[in-house]
């Protein structure tokens, strides 16, 4: 009875001197490239060159695969059709909320545990610049050849666009034969009262910064107010006009969502005219036009804006340990060839003038009046605009 | 001098040897390293984290006074508390009431296919939780928030009012239809051991049918129901995704939503006070409940004579068999019936004939449909998903059954000791916590070396111990109330006849607990099958799971590809815990505790 007693005690020390070993390995890794915080990957990773796709194709097959994090739900078939362009290198990742990914990118950081090459999405642009890129957290890389492609306004947006999208005022199409309001202050009368629905931007970095945008513009909020009114904007305890329309917009008892999915879904099954509704959402939905049958579309033409705009980017993860494959995706995604396929759809409007759309639903994002993004803004504000939302909720 | 330290040193040597050479001491040890690293080191992060300014990363009280007195403490902290123990409170309520009278139908009368009665009600267990809200609004929508009103409006004409289809009161029902199962399985289980000559008795002596279950019955099968309570209190108190879909149209909050909320927009400081706060009042229902457990002495009388009579309805026996067929329709078929239906819709919402394909399921990519991707069994990324979700929810729940097996020996034959005590309050911690927040402090806790130990972020590891961890409540009730059935003597005898510890373990209490391991082993595995919010910030590249995808589909808007996951993940329950029923024999209810 003592052998086999003993014989416990020794299974557990062996346990722990296995954990041990493999902590000696593993803290010494981490040790090393906590170390490496100097620049030593930055400069080998020669993020300033622009070598062509098939040199770095030929490096990356070496790497043998890439880690991608992003906030788009379509990674599955960027993965298919990236793996039939260059076989051997396998793109693994997957969708994370946009605070999500800040939140593991700077706790694998911090900790020097390096996963993922690069990052793509949109929302939290202002953490995404401030708290990732700033810190090094992630890196630019922007290959002249692509940078060149890219639409003008688009070429100064930090990171490397691939998308533009915006949120924006969907109807049924069924109920309207045109867009139901043209002045989004329209949406705070009593004609649209209980018939507004958004998902909560609590809920999602999108929403926030679509809300934001508002708050951002505020003058031009205040100019389309006296537009409609005809007389100045008299401020209800809130700083500006764009706080004010965001609280008229809630008293106007606005119906709040858990999902942007939620959203389109109603106002594709709001076809009675009697009884319209108006949802807020992200323009990629007008993909279920096609995909789900809806009759749905957006308003295109608003005073004094459509909407802010959004911009889904890429950026290089640093220390990426596949750092070849990173920028051989990046250069693919944001090229404006083959790379946007699996992103052509209504809705997502393409950030590279080599890519010419043609849906039966707005085709061009240079006819659309958007707002320009403010990451430093967004940045600032956040905390004030929860407090607001939180409080009028 | 030397001769009395030498004596001494030899009788400290003694001790301590005593000591570490019981296996009770060793195990004590061993588990509370465990639990130490698992859950005291994490949640000691979680406070400590609320203590410190998130910019200057200096010591500071500002993030407490900021939710406890700050501008928006009313609506962040004060209602949803009130609106969480509402729900808390009326969801226990309901759901005991609702769980013992379909476990005295289906265990105590003459109605008719009792048994499988009994399989229907615990499938709701089975499905996600906001499948309930899901089908509520199906039902009950009204007009107030745009798109096709529910079938109650749709072919009754009766408009729903907003109470009815929004807010305090469905969330209420829509919890109470899917917690309602703890108390039905923990009450049929106990009133399946006990004896009915006691009512019978009764009965002779001239009780009536309502003295007899008040005076019997109840008092028989209160500590079955105070157990089922805890569970389900600390269920709805903690719930997400029900008081999300009901009650954000009309602004309903509860902590839970706040504490996802929070930690969404990136206020992690918020998230953790509350999720403190919401461990506060669930300790102390907790505690009021062992109080009232403690003080009196139940045992359920066992030994069964002969089999036992069954009450005999009269005039009420179809009626209430109809009743109950119409719950079981609601709340276990229809559901999964909708479900499968919107798997084979080509256009999400429209139900006609024309527009049924199995493109989600078995088709190869089409441009056309759902953007190129596949159907879910020609994805591969689904094949590897199911392999991974496979993989965890098996090993954590074999893990957490065998640990849930030690807590259980350790807390039902050591029951006097301190540590025990601690080790099942301990135990019990992670139940409490909000899988967002436990996933976003796995997070912090698990990037960097704790101890010795290496980091284990990344690693499928640790997505198998947090899932342990998580459900570790479960499992050690159902370890503690199996053992608690195994005689001593059986024990003694091996020890007596020279079997060391390990050996009367794995030999005598391992066999024997067998139906006690596997329903510990079910409840786990149909947890960690569902499982996202615990594991998506864990989640590495290489270790995608079922859950994990159909966030992803769900929210790109492939609505039929993410139901076709979800139909998968209930099939695949369903099939395990059917195999470890009917072939391992097992009862799920000792899963959670019952006898």
């Amino acid at each position: 009875m003592k052998r086999l007693l003993f014989g416990f005690i020794a299974f557990a020390f062996v346990l722990m001197m296995t954990a041990c070993g493999s902590n000696d390995n593993n803290s010494s890794k981490a040790s090393s490239s906590t170390n490496n915080k100097d620049d030593s990957w930055l400069e080998s990773a020669k993020l300033d060159e622009s070598e062509s796709i098939d040199e770095l194709y030929e490096k990356a097959k070496e790497e043998g695969e890439l880690t991608v994090y992003t906030i788009v739900s379509i990674l599955p078939r960027i993965k298919e059709v990236f793996e039939e362009e260059f076989p051997g290198i396998e793109v693994k990742g997957g969708k994370l909320s946009s605070s999500q990914i800040v939140d593991k990118l700077t706790n694998e950081y911090n900790a020097g545990i390096y996963e993922a090459d690069v990052m793509f999405g949109k929302g939290s642009s202002g953490e995404w610049d401030e708290d990732l890129l700033q810190k090094g957290i992630i890196h630019e890389y922007r290959p002249d050849d692509v940078v060149d492609g890219l639409i003008d306004s688009y070429k100064n947006i930090t990171g490397l666009p691939v998308t533009v999208e915006f949120d924006g005022a969907f109807y049924n199409t069924d109920a309207f034969d045109e867009h139901p309001i043209d002045n989004w202050w329209d949406l705070t009368t009593p004609e649209w009262k209980g018939n507004i629905t958004f998902q909560s931007p609590m809920a999602s970095a999108g929403r926030m910064e679509f809300f934001i945008g508002f708050i951002h513009n505020a003058d031009d909020m205040a100019e389309a107010y006296e537009e409609k009114f005809g007389e100045e904007i008299e401020l209800d305890g809130t700083e500006n006009a764009g706080y004010e329309f965001i609280k008229r917009l809630m008293e106007n008892d606005a119906i709040i969502r858990e999902s942007a999915e939620d959203v389109i879904q109603a106002v594709a099954e709001s076809t009675d005219k009697d009884n319209p509704l108006i949802g807020l959402g992200p323009s990629n939905k007008l993909y279920d036009r096609e995909n789900q049958g809806f009759p749905i579309a957006l308003v295109d033409e608003l005073k004094p804006k459509v909407a802010p705009s959004a911009h889904q980017r890429l950026f290089i993860v640093d220390n990426a340990p596949n750092t070849n494959a990173a920028k051989l995706f990046i250069k693919w995604l944001a090229g404006g060839g083959n790379g946007f396929e699996p992103l052509n759809t209504p809705g997502t409007f393409p950030a590279s003038k080599n890519v010419k759309q043609d849906f039966d639903i707005i085709s061009h994002i240079e006819d659309i009046d958007l707002w320009e993004p403010d990451a430093e803004f967004y940045y600032n504000i956040i905390d004030d605009f929860r407090e607001f939302y939180i409080t009028y909720e | 001098m030397a001769k009395i330290f030498n004596r001494l040193q030899g009788k400290i040597k003694n001790t301590f040897k005593n000591f570490v050479t019981s296996p009770m001491h060793i195990l004590i040890i061993l588990m509370m390293i465990f639990l130490i690293y698992t859950i005291i080191i994490p949640l000691f992060k979680m406070v400590s984290e609320t203590f410190i300014d998130k910019a200057t990363e200096e010591i500071t009280l500002s993030n407490w006074l900021y939710v406890l007195k700050g501008n928006i403490s009313e609506k962040l902290l004060y209602e949803p508390l009130l609106n969480t123990i509402g729900v808390g409170a009326s969801v226990s309520i309901l759901a005991l009431l609702l769980g013992s009278a379909l476990a005295w139908f289906t265990t105590r009368t003459d109605i008719p296919f009792k048994k499988t009665m009994g399989f229907f009600m615990v499938l709701p267990y089975m499905f996600p939780s906001w499948f309930k809200a899901f089908v509520w609004l199906v039902l009950f929508k009204n007009d107030r928030v745009g798109g096709n009103p529910g079938l109650i409006q749709n072919l009754l004409n009766i408009t729903p009012p907003d109470w009815l289809a929004y807010g305090f009161i469905p969330i209420v029902l829509a919890l109470t239809t899917h917690y309602y199962v703890f108390a039905f399985l923990l009450v049929s289980a106990t009133l399946g051991a006990m004896n009915s000559s006691l009512e019978e008795q009764a009965g002779i002596l001239g009780a009536s049918r309502f003295q007899v279950l008040r005076k019997i019955t109840f008092p028989l099968i209160l500590p079955a129901i105070l157990s089922a309570f805890i569970l389900i209190v600390s269920k709805s108190l903690g719930s997400f995704s029900v008081p999300a879909i009901l009650g954000l149209p009309v602004r309903f909050h509860t902590l839970s939503t706040r504490i996802y909320s929070s930690i969404e927009t990136g206020h992690q400081n918020d998230g953790y006070i509350l999720s403190i706060m919401l461990i506060i009042i669930a300790s102390i229902i907790v505690y009021i409940n062992q109080r009232i457990i403690g003080r009196k002495n139940y045992e359920t009388v066992g030994g069964k004579d002969s089999r036992n009579k069954l009450t005999n309805l009269g005039v009420w026996r179809i009626p209430t068999t109809i009743c109950i067929w119409i719950f079981i329709f609601s709340t276990s078929i229809f559901p999964v019936f909708l479900l499968v239906w919107q798997t084979l819709m080509l256009h999400s919402g429209d139900y006609s004939a024309k527009n049924i394909t199995f493109h989600h399921w078995i088709g190869e990519s089409d441009p056309n449909i759902s953007n190129g991707l596949a159907g879910i069994f020609k994805n591969p990324q689904v094949l590897s998903s199911l392999k991974n979700s496979l993989m965890i929810a098996l090993m954590a729940a074999s893990i957490a059954a065998i640990i849930g097996l030690l807590i259980g020996y350790i807390t039902t034959r050591g029951r006097k000791m301190f540590f025990s005590k601690v080790i099942d309050q301990v135990a019990f911690m992670p139940y409490l916590v909000p899988s967002i927040a436990f996933g976003a402090i796995y997070l912090a806790t698990f990037t960097t070396s704790t101890f010795f130990l290496p980091v284990l972020y990344g690693t499928i590891t640790l997505l198998i111990l947090i899932t342990v961890v998580k459900e570790l409540p479960f499992t050690t009730r159902a370890g503690s109330s199996t053992l608690i059935q195994i005689g001593g003597e059986l024990e003694e005898a091996g020890k007596v006849m020279g079997a060391s510890w390990i050996q009367r373990f794995l030999k005598i209490m391992m066999p024997l607990s067998r139906k006690g391991i596997l329903a510990g082993f079910i409840i786990v595995f149909i947890s960690a099958m569902k499982e996202l919010d615990l594991i998506i910030l864990l989640v590495s590249p290489q270790s995608h799971t079922l859950a994990t995808l159909t966030f992803e589909f769900q929210d790109g808007g492939y609505v039929q590809l993410a139901n076709a996951v979800i139909t998968l993940i209930i099939f695949i329950i369903i099939i395990v815990y059917i195999l470890t029923t009917v072939v391992g024999k097992t009862d799920i209810s000792r899963g959670i505790g019952g006898k």
